[in-house]
């Protein structure tokens, strides 16, 4: 049984057909990629999983269960870094993480000894105390990952993680992002950025106007396009002639 | 300097004031609307009573020593209605007349004129009648007339109750609007302020129910609204002896009883103003937004307190007692005078009860529609 399965995802903002029968699944210990150019339906698709949007039709299953977003139960097994941090600017990071921490149902000491550990694992140590006003973009970005780390998920959403961090930073999150696979999570982790899909992912669906276009470890999809790199097989994929 | 640029960066400037809605609002709607509306509507009917006490006929009982001729003089005035009541104070106090005359003594003819000083009517009677009396007094009535008729005038308000009702117009005023502007701050930020910096999907994300997260915020909304109303209370009761001057402010009492179902109504009404600054707040995409919500149902809710202003009568019509925050206004005032009529606190009670669940019920349904991206 996958961790996370989505089936059949539709969702109209109005008259624009933001997703238009989104269907896939991650299985535990795999980085599952969600590659699509920008406005193809990534966030959406995330939001509906994490019960911020609800589909127009379709259904999310998490352990084999069909999601309620009103029952939030769900939600802690599963942290997220989505494309706003969500880092409250008058609050310490500490303070912060404290806060997300008793959301996620720990307790007072789990919160503390989670905090020193993520902390350290994540080299944050000299900005835990400070405000979020306070703090650089990856810097903020790292809270967010400390949060999803927080509650130790059985699943990972990551949306576009990487987003405007600088080639140090994105090193450490792609290394932590392997490192918290090895440890059997199911990661889904969306991008536009090919070599990024290319790195750190078992599986690939490929997503464009709200549509999956082709899913596939990298292996098959070079096999199904007959394209070595990533770059040409998504251009492939969704239809693009030069 | 270099006038063109100064020139360039005027014109942007305007530009960009023409096409913000608050300077719109601030510089026609407030002026031309809003104003007019805040201060003409109370003085119009203002203006429409004074007219229509003009008019009326004074409602006045007479009673005591015969004094020939006496009683004829007011039989004979077309802006005398000469009545009967059985409790003529009562009735005085709650206007079913203007003016009670008891002549106490015959010789020298003295006569006791009981009004109501916070009754126009009254005050309106009170003058016609001295006016009667003078030219009376005045004017040669031949033989029949010995002497001349003495007037002892008397408050049927007691100093006490006077006091309640200046009291209750001057704080009560605050004590609708405190609470109110107390929420706007926090209540703004918490929906509004955490869409736009960003944090609301976030937390959305979490394993909470908006349910949940709209309840914390309501209590905390709640609380930094009633931490503004204590401490407005406490500053205006530090510089109490400055700011009442004209009222005795040591006859003011208020019985335990009262002040409990008053403040359990001011707590409803914190938490009623709480609401309805989220419900703009979950309304809105933006801080400002949420702003611009606000300040016509601050006008709506400051409309009845002018109108308040402006009568400072002792009888209240019992609808007023079903207006949320109104409500609390003319509650303090029964407090502070003859006590709170427990009929009245009902109907309060009932209806901010069902204008809280109301309210909680829309402010939760718009949360829930919210579109958060
Ligand atoms: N709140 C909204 N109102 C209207 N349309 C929206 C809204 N949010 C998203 N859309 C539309 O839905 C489509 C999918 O958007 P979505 O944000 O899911 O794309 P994405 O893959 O996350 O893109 P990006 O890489 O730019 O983040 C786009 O066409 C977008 O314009
Ligand atoms: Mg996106």
């Amino acid at each position: 049984m996958a961790r996370l399965e989505v089936r059949e995802l539709v969702k109209s903002y109005g008259r624009v057909r933001a997703l238009n029968g989104v269907s896939f699944s991650v299985n535990d210990g795999e980085v599952f990629a969600l590659l699509g150019p920008n406005g193809a339906g990534k966030t959406t698709t995330i939001s509906i999983i994490l019960g911020i949007l609800e589909p127009d039709t379709g259904e999310v299953y998490v352990d084999g269960e069909k999601i309620n977003s009103k029952k939030p139960e769900y939600r802690a097994k599963i942290g997220a870094v989505l494309e706003e941090n969500g880092i409250y600017e008058r609050l310490k990071v500490r303070e912060s993480l404290e806060f997300w921490g008793e959301i996620y149902g720990l307790s007072k000491h789990e919160i503390e000894g989670r905090i020193e550990e993520i902390a350290q694992y994540l080299d944050m140590k000299d900005f835990l105390e400070k405000k979020g006003n306070e703090l650089s973009r990856g810097m903020r970005q790292k809270g967010a990952l400390a949060r999803a780390l927080l509650p130790h998920p059985k699943i990972l959403i990551l949306d576009e993680p990487t987003d405007g961090l600088d080639v140090p930073s994105r090193e450490m999150f792609k290394k932590i992002i392997l490192k918290e696979k090895e440890k059997g999570r199911a990661i889904l982790y969306s991008t536009h950025v090919m070599a990024e899909a290319e790195e750190v992912s078992d599986r690939i669906a490929i997503i464009h106007q709200g549509n999956i276009v082709t899913t596939g470890t990298l292996e098959e999809l070079r096999d199904k396009f007959k394209e070595e790199k990533l770059e040409k097989i998504f251009i492939k994929a969704i239809g693009y002639e030069f | 300097m270099n006038f063109k640029r100064v020139i360039a960066v005027y014109k942007k400037e305007l530009k960009d004031s023409i096409r913000n809605k608050r300077v719109l609002y601030s510089t026609i709607i407030v002026p031309l609307i809003v104003l007019p509306i805040l201060i003409g509507l109370p003085a119009a009917y203002q203006q429409k009573q004074a007219k229509k006490i003009e008019i009326t006929p004074s409602n006045v009982m007479i009673s005591g020593f015969r004094i020939p001729g006496f009683f004829e003089i007011f039989a004979r005035s077309s802006f005398i209605n000469l009545t009967i009541a059985k409790d003529p104070f009562d009735a005085l106090k709650k206007g079913r007349i203007d003016l009670y005359l008891r002549v106490v003594q015959k010789e020298p003819p003295t006569v006791e004129i009981y009004y109501n000083p916070l009754s126009d009517a009254s005050k309106k009677a009170l003058a016609r009648v001295k006016l009667i009396i003078d030219s009376y007094n005045n004017s040669g009535q031949g033989e029949v007339r010995t002497k001349k008729i003495n007037i002892l005038t008397k408050s049927v308000i007691s100093p006490r109750v006077m006091a309640g009702v200046v009291m209750a117009m001057i704080i009560g005023f605050l004590i609708v609007f405190i609470p109110f502007t107390g929420a706007i701050a926090p209540g703004v930020d918490s929906i509004a302020g955490e869409k736009e910096r960003k944090t609301l999907n976030v937390l959305l994300s979490l394993p909470i129910s908006r349910k949940e997260i709209l309840v914390g915020k309501l209590m905390n909304v709640a609380t930094i609204s009633l931490l503004t109303s204590v401490l407005t209370i406490t500053g205006i009761y530090a510089v109490k002896s400055f700011l009442f001057t004209d009222i005795n402010i040591g006859k003011i009492q208020i019985g335990t009883k009262d002040a409990i179902l008053f403040i359990l109504l001011l707590l409803m009404y914190i938490l009623i103003a709480s609401s309805v600054v989220i419900m703009a707040s979950a309304f809105a995409r933006t801080y400002r937004e949420a702003q611009n919500y606000l300040t016509p149902i601050m006008i709506i809710i400051m409309l009845p307190l002018f109108f308040a202003q402006t009568s400072a009568s002792l009888t209240t019509p019992h609808w007023s007692f079903y207006i949320p925050g109104y409500n609390l206004l003319v509650i303090l005032k029964e407090a502070l005078t003859y006590g709170i009529n427990m009929r009245d606190f009902n109907s309060a009670f009932i209806s901010n009860i069902v204008a809280l669940y109301v309210l909680v019920k829309l402010m939760t349904k718009i949360f829930n529609k919210a579109i958060l991206r």
